[in-house]
């Protein structure tokens, strides 16, 4: 995935996550698709392959505030959001804001926290506020939220129902490190010393400047006809229940022009778009047999409409 | 033995079944024509195919053809100059018929088809039916549909088909077919046409018409032939009225009836003139029949012999059509008749001259002996078998047959007639014809020849016909004379003439506007054509199919669900990748930024795909 990321920007952030996040290259460059497409991630893997790693090198490399809430099934609404406590000396309420005030924010098991905390967290990512006691506060920009679940664990979980998954602009796995790189771990010992040391190679400005940039990246009617064609096909599909929503459509421009940003391009070829749908489509649909691969039946109908020009 | 073979679905049977049909379609144009020997020949090969096709026995390749170099052989050694049209024919029937013991291949059936088209059109040199179309309509459509039968089972190797299948390339056949009929109206009036057939020899000469001498006895053999002679487009009229003069005889031999006077009468009509259109077929004589008595023939070429006989100046070989104008009820004067008309010869016995005074004994007037003269003959039977020949065949029928036909009726009164002193001729030509409603028109066949009587009577030449209580036919199988005669007037005769016409019609000045609105039409068309062509050439000029159609020819095929950048990136040789590669990036630029190409991206492109084909040639 790397070698298709063209631009110098983009290519020094990646090579510079890379330096303590081994081996986890896909993961960062879809990851950081995600930021500048102003979407989350919600990454499904099992534990200890370094989703917090993650978050916490993107945060420092990126030069943003970073937030962590352990989800667990007691978690309250306002364990994230933040809440007013009474001050004597004032006499007034003061909001002390929850870990979601943060620009990245990693939410870790995300599927052990109750519906009424994860749509408080929804609510708050669609919305990029909070209101806590009828007063709205706004988050900070950029937000970005990395959220995880255990593939496995479904003793106590809840899991996300799809239309608060559709919430998420991309749903990754990180997936085991690769040989070499799992050797270089074990070698060096655990980073995590490292990732807080890690210097910022962009700031919050910057980031925010790059995301402007990619909204304004020129994708043809062509695509858009296509990727059309593409959320049509999901709908009459006779494997998929629930087919993609306009939701789904949006996020697959967004995360394409992103796709084309980081190829150093300013217009949208179908290449970005078909490399990015299997992480932007397939947690949206549902299938009427759960023994099917989504993945696997996005792929099949994309197969089937043919790719302009 | 049949039974496994119509029972088996396989499309082998099928087509097997369809070849033979075609065949045999085309076969029955003309069978008519070739001798007996070969029909039979032809049946016992085809018979015999059934039973190899059966048996799956195939006829080696090289065996069949000696077969057929056999069959050439043995047709040509009846061939002479005069007919070498007939032994063509029987060799291609026979070598069609061959065809079918060979092991059948797309091939065989091919040249089985290639025959019975050639059948066909010999069948054309020897008659002009409108039957010709019919089974020009059912072979070709039946060969469309095997041609398309043999492709399915090329195509999907499969050896049964299903009976949706088999609709629908039956369907398929017919749409082909019939599309191809516009095209063919457009040659068939557009193309140049010879006025005569073009293989105009040799062929078995019609026996229809007469010629300027009658034997007794000849006309028989027309009588049983029901060729039609002449199409006659007119009101109905009744059917006394119907003789069609063609030729008058004055002169008997004892054999014979020949005609010496020319051109030097003194004769006048009068009567009233009714007009009508005579399509007459092919003669091979000089006289054209016209309805009695003729007035006028509207016809370059031709010279009056006779008071109402006209003459072409060469044979008519091919159908002519006429106007003509002829008298009815009509009185038909001469002051004073030739003495050829009293003429006896000399064969003519005492015996026959005292019959014919005993019969006509104790007569007032002419008419009386006329009457008794016809009253006499009436007690002879009308018959077209055993007719009295020898050497005096006249006096063989009075007193010996008694039987005969219009011939020895005729000939006996105007020799009786003669010796009373009444000056006779005998007319030839034919009488009656069936009137077709439909159409509007008479149809005079060869049986209607006949031969009738004219007396000169107190200045006026009168007709009467001893022969003449013989049954006219009745029933006519009228709508397939219709469409004989719908074909013959429309197709057959449409000739260069016509197409002159259709030419000049279409130039004349009435139509002014229309001719302008054609103009804009053909312009519209032309331009649209035009634009058309030019989109095509275009798109297929454009860059985007120049660089497929390169590396198509390296073999290397994009998917349509690739992308360009995917399809590229999979090719295999590093040095045309990365020139695809290049390509692609620039069109992409241009083609998903929605920008228009423009001449330098054009030249850039171009000279990219230059190299990549420089590329894809060396490798």
């Amino acid at each position: 995935m790397i070698e298709k990321v063209k631009n110098q920007k983009i290519l020094n952030i990646v090579n510079h996550l890379q330096s303590c996040l081994h081996g986890k290259e896909k993961a960062i460059i879809l990851s950081l698709i995600s930021i500048f497409s102003k979407g989350h991630i919600l990454i499904e893997d099992l534990p200890g392959l370094g989703k917090t790693s993650l978050a916490i090198a993107l945060s420092r490399a990126l030069a943003l505030s970073f937030g962590r809430i352990q989800c667990t099934n007691d978690l309250l609404p306002t364990d994230i959001t933040g809440l007013s406590i009474y001050n004597k000396n004032t006499g007034e309420f003061d909001f002390k804001p929850g870990p979601i005030f943060n620009n990245i924010v990693l939410v870790d098991e995300i599927n052990r926290a109750t519906p009424k905390t994860q749509s408080a967290l929804l609510e708050a990512m669609a919305e990029e506020q909070v209101t806590v006691d009828g007063k709205t506060y706004r988050l900070p920009k950029p937000f970005f939220v990395i959220a995880t679940q255990n593939p496995i664990e479904f003793y106590g979980t809840f899991p996300l129902p799809e239309g608060q998954l559709d919430r998420f602009m991309l749903k990754i796995s990180i997936g085991y490190p690769g040989q070499d790189a799992e050797r270089e771990i074990l070698r060096r010992g655990s980073s995590r010393e490292d990732l807080y040391t890690l210097e910022s190679i962009i700031d919050k400005d910057e980031i925010i400047k790059i995301q402007d940039e990619i909204r304004k990246i020129y994708i043809s009617d062509k695509i858009i006809n296509w990727i059309l064609d593409f959320i049509e096909s999901t709908r009459i599909d006779n494997r998929i229940l629930l087919g993609l929503s306009t939701r789904a459509g949006l996020a697959i421009t967004y995360t394409s022009k992103t796709n084309a940003y980081f190829r150093d391009r300013d217009y949208v070829v179908p290449e970005d778009v078909k490399d990015i749908i299997p992480y932007v489509t397939p947690h949206r649909i549902i299938l009427k047999d759960d023994s099917l691969s989504k993945e696997e039946v996005i792929l099949s109908i994309l197969e089937k409409i043919s790719t302009p020009p | 033995m049949l039974l496994p073979f119509i029972k088996s679905p396989k499309i082998d049977n099928i087509i097997y079944f369809l070849s033979f049909i075609i065949i045999i379609l085309a076969f029955s144009g003309i069978i008519s024509y070739i001798s007996i020997t070969i029909t039979l020949i032809f049946a016992l090969i085809l018979l015999l195919s059934i039973f190899f096709h059966i048996r799956n026995i195939y006829i080696n390749q090289w065996i069949i053809n000696i077969i057929s170099l056999f069959f050439m052989f043995y047709s040509f050694l009846g061939f002479s100059i005069e007919d070498i049209v007939l032994p063509s024919v029987e060799a291609l029937t026979l070598i069609s018929a061959i065809r079918f013991w060979g092991k059948k291949t797309w091939r065989e059936y091919f040249q089985i088809y290639l025959l019975a088209m050639l059948l066909l059109g010999a069948s054309a040199l020897f008659s002009i039916s409108w039957l010709f179309l019919v089974r020009l309509v059912f072979i070709f459509v039946l060969t469309v549909f095997s041609i398309l039968l043999i492709t399915y089972v090329k195509e999907t190797s499969q050896s049964f088909i299903e009976k949706r299948n088999f609709l629908e390339i039956l369907t398929y056949s017919i749409l082909i077919s019939t599309l191809s009929i516009p095209l063919s109206i457009f040659f068939f009036l557009f193309l140049p046409r010879t006025p005569y057939p073009l293989f105009d020899i040799g062929l078995a000469k019609s026996k229809t018409g007469f010629s300027s001498t009658v034997n007794l006895g000849t006309v028989s053999s027309i009588e049983e032939d029901r060729t039609v002679v002449m199409r006659v487009s007119m009101n109905k009229i009744s059917e006394e009225q119907l003789y069609w003069r063609m030729i008058t005889f004055d002169t008997f031999n004892g054999r014979q009836w020949i005609k010496n006077k020319h051109l030097d009468f003194n004769t006048f009509i009068t009567g009233e003139k009714i007009r009508y259109t005579i399509i007459l077929e092919p003669s091979y004589e000089n006289y054209l029949p016209v309805l009695d008595f003729p007035a006028t023939v509207y016809l370059k070429g031709i010279s009056i012999e006779y008071p109402g006989i006209f003459k072409t100046d060469s044979s008519i070989e091919r159908q002519l059509k006429y106007n003509a104008e002829s008298y009815m009820n009509f009185t038909l004067y001469e002051v004073e008749p030739s003495k050829i008309y009293l003429q006896i010869p000399k064969i003519i016995s005492e015996k026959f001259k005292a019959l014919t005074d005993e019969i006509t004994n104790h007569s007032k007037d002419e008419r009386e002996i006329i009457e008794k003269i016809l009253n006499f003959l009436s007690n002879y039977e009308y018959s077209l078998k055993i007719l009295p020949k020898g050497d005096n065949p006249v006096e063989d029928f009075i007193f010996n047959t008694k039987k005969g036909n219009c011939e020895y009726f005729a000939t006996s009164m105007a020799l009786m007639l003669r010796l009373k002193g009444i000056p006779s001729r005998v007319v030839g030509g034919f009488r009656g014809g069936s009137y077709n409603n439909f159409g509007g028109y008479y149809i005079v066949r060869a049986s209607d020849a006949h031969l009738w009587v004219e007396a000169w009577i107190k200045g006026q030449w009168i007709r009467f016909d001893p022969s003449g209580s013989r049954p006219i036919r009745v029933s006519e199988p009228v709508i397939f004379n219709f469409f004989d005669y719908l074909w013959n007037h429309i197709v057959i005769n449409y000739d260069f003439k016509a197409q002159l016409k259709l030419a000049k019609a279409l130039k004349q000045p009435d139509i002014k506007f229309n001719k302008n609105f054609l103009i804009i039409l053909l312009f519209l068309l032309f331009l649209f054509l035009i634009f058309i062509g030019l989109k095509f050439y275009n798109k297929k000029k454009e860059p985007l199919n120049r660089f497929l159609n390169i590396l198509k020819k390296a073999g290397i095929e994009r998917k349509n669900n690739l992308g360009l950048e995917e399809f590229v990136m999979n090719i295999d040789n590093h040095l045309l990748r990365e020139k695809s590669l290049r390509f692609v990036e620039i069109y992409y630029k241009i083609y998903f930024k929605d920008e228009k190409l423009k001449k330098s991206d054009l030249k850039n492109l171009n000279k990219i795909l230059g190299e990549i084909d420089e590329i894809v040639k060396s490798t």
